[in-house]
């Protein structure tokens, strides 16, 4: 038995817990204040070049592709609307500084850097080069060509590299072709030991063709958004958007969609 | 015991003392950068007068970059360079130079026996605020209030390198809102631009050759916010008279996915369109008109739309060489876009380079030198695709 006034504490002690609770948990379901400051009317302008491919292409005229799919959630996840606006390459970052977009989707974290008023987000994807061998005599490092066949795309960033590698090991053969999908070709068909490429051309590569391979990343190219380094809160709330984005597995899954 | 250890702290005291006073200098000695020592006066020699690459030097912070960067143009068999000289680095603030930069750059292309073409544009930030706008502005925002300023920052770049550079460039691409700030384009205002030029040059240096800038190629719909079709923008300054305030055009003309002799059409974009810009300007000039090609080739980012692959860059700017040495007599120069940066872009530009930012020689860069030494290059640069085994 609960004396009377003990019972009218304990009420009135559950009553602000249950307070507190759906202060809270209602909370998660609308914006942050903040994010509806930095956002006027709800909208995420999210700047895209539909040049680059594969990153996004035009279908029926309208953009399409793993930026839109990323951009898309990444605005859900901020409970704001995406727009996107297509920006000039060589303005893009001016499109920044002059408010006519939030964000760039595609910039290469070490070009950010160079700027001062612009801050990359964390990496979404790495586009550097990859070592490519068949799963079953796989080579990992430049070391493990000496002696081998290295098929490659002439004059490529890959090409470039394996000169670097012939520098400093002992002697390869490097089988040039025009296309990096021929140097993947050459793999396939057990013409080069290995191939080196970059990770978009295997990936897209290895989405066409069954082929248990081997891939060692040798080189980096991270991937990132960009913003304005002010406000500093506005990069704060991007990156921690996409952060919980890798969380929930959203960015891995928008890759394999599209790459 | 303890006295003998204090007499020989006494005995030593003042070596100890003398390192603790030299301590705190250490931190300011670094390795001495290479030097950048003039050499014997250079000659270039080449059996392609025409070639001339766009040099990116302003930003180069080590003068032996600089000194290399020549070097290796020389080497290629490079006889002109086209190097940006911006207003905003040379004039920080009204009537104040600093040409320690130019400076740099001139005398060591001199010195490696190079032609210059110098293209003047970037607005510095007290001409950008001369108008009072409130709204942002970008390094190309020009406002009218500024014209006289920049007009006469080019006369006095003239005047002061008249002995090393004869040509000028006013501005860039001028037919891109990018150009201007993101303003709209004006074929209009920018012949008024040239007018200005024109007469504060002549009355400072009057043997310097001005170059009406060279319009991006471009296809924009007519009132794209973007910019305004190349082939239009000729037509439009050219009508309001901008023949009579020039010596000679600038042209940009890229091949983009298609090989030099594609032949060119107003509604595509590829090498050859540079015969219809000059056919554009030619109706409005007296003959006398002078052309350079000052940006031109072929893009090999791999993940770009409007590139080609590199061992294709190879054979078509290699094709495109010999193809104006042989159909364009016209041409002075044809200026391959670019032969390095300071620092990579990171993006698709840095598929326009022969040279890395660390001086590493693309395979594009041999082959140009090969074949501007007279050898040719062969016809199989790379192997055939391989095939499946039976």
């Amino acid at each position: 038995m609960v004396a009377p006034a003990r019972r009218a504490v304990l009420i009135a002690l559950g009553l602000m817990a249950l307070t507190i609770v759906a202060a809270f948990a209602g909370r998660g379901r609308t914006p942050a204040p903040e994010v509806a400051d930095l956002f006027p009317g709800g909208n995420l302008r999210i700047g895209i070049e539909t040049s680059p491919s594969p990153y996004v292409q035009l279908q029926g005229g309208k953009p399409a592709g793993l930026v839109i799919d990323l951009g898309r959630a990444l605005a859900g996840e901020l409970e704001l609307a995406p727009h996107f606006i297509n920006v000039s390459l060589d303005g893009r970052f001016d499109t920044l500084r002059l408010g006519i977009v939030d964000l760039l989707m595609v910039v290469d974290a070490r070009q950010a850097a160079m700027e001062a008023d612009i801050l990359a987000t964390r990496p979404w994807f790495n586009a550097g080069l990859v070592l490519v061998s068949h799963e079953d005599r796989p080579f990992h490092t430049m070391q493990d060509m000496a002696g081998r066949s290295l098929a490659l795309a002439l004059g490529s960033a890959a090409d470039s590299e394996a000169r670097r590698w012939q520098r400093r090991i002992a002697a390869f053969e490097t089988l040039p072709y025009e296309l990096p999908q021929h140097a993947l070709d050459a793999l396939r068909f057990r013409v080069a030991h290995a191939a080196l490429v970059d990770a978009l051309d295997a990936r897209l590569y290895l989405r066409q063709h069954e082929l248990a391979v081997a891939m060692r990343q040798v080189s980096d190219q991270h991937v990132a958004m960009a913003l304005l380094s002010d406000p500093p809160t506005r990069w704060q709330i991007l990156d921690r958007a996409l952060g919980n984005l890798f969380e929930q597995g959203a960015v891995a899954r928008l890759l394999g969609r599209w790459l | 015991m303890m006295l003998e250890r204090l007499g020989g702290i006494a005995r030593h005291g003042p070596i100890a003392l003398r390192l603790l006073v030299v301590l705190p200098f250490l931190h300011v000695l670094h390795p001495v950068e290479p030097r950048a020592t003039l050499q014997e006066p250079q000659q270039v020699v080449t059996s392609l007068p025409q070639l001339c690459v766009h040099t990116r030097l302003i930003d180069e912070v080590l003068e032996w970059k600089i000194q290399r960067s020549l070097q290796l143009v020389r080497e290629m068999g490079a006889g002109t360079i086209v190097e940006f000289f911006p207003w905003a680095y040379f004039e920080t603030s009204p009537g104040n130079h600093n040409w320690q930069q130019a400076d740099r750059i001139l005398r060591h292309a001199g010195n490696q026996g190079l032609r210059v073409i110098a293209r003047m544009g970037m607005v510095p930030a007290w001409a950008r605020e001369s108008g009072g706008q409130e709204s942002p502005t970008t390094l190309n925002t020009l406002p009218p209030e500024a014209w006289d300023d920049f007009a006469d920052f080019v006369a006095t770049f003239a005047a002061r390198y008249q002995d090393m550079v004869q040509h000028l460039i006013i501005w860039n691409e001028p037919n891109l809102a990018f150009e201007w700030g993101h303003a709209a384009v004006s074929p209009q205002e920018y012949v008024e631009l040239l007018r200005l030029t024109h007469d504060a040059v002549r009355a400072a240096s009057p043997n310097t050759i001005l170059l009406a800038a060279g319009p991006a190629p471009t296809l924009e719909p007519v009132g794209s916010p973007q910019g305004m079709n190349d082939l239009l923008w000729l037509e439009e300054s050219f009508a309001a008279g901008a023949a009579d305030w020039i010596d000679g055009l600038a042209l940009h003309s890229y091949g983009f996915a298609e090989a030099p002799e594609a032949p060119s059409a107003r509604d595509s974009l590829n090498f050859r369109r540079a015969e219809l810009q000059r056919e554009t300007v030619q109706r409005y000039s007296d003959g006398e008109m002078v052309f350079f090609m000052t940006e031109t080739g072929w893009n090999d980012d791999p993940h770009h739309d409007l590139a080609v692959s590199p061992a294709r860059r190879i054979r078509y700017t290699l094709d495109a060489l010999r193809f104006s040495s042989r159909q364009w007599p016209w041409l002075e120069n044809l200026c391959l876009w670019a032969l390095r940066y300071p620092a990579p872009s990171m993006n698709w530009r840095d598929g326009f380079t022969l040279i890395t930012p660390e001086f590493l020689k693309k395979p594009i860069y041999h082959a140009v030198r090969k074949l501007a030494s007279g050898q040719g290059n062969g016809d199989a640069l790379w192997l055939p695709p391989p095939v499946a085994p039976s």
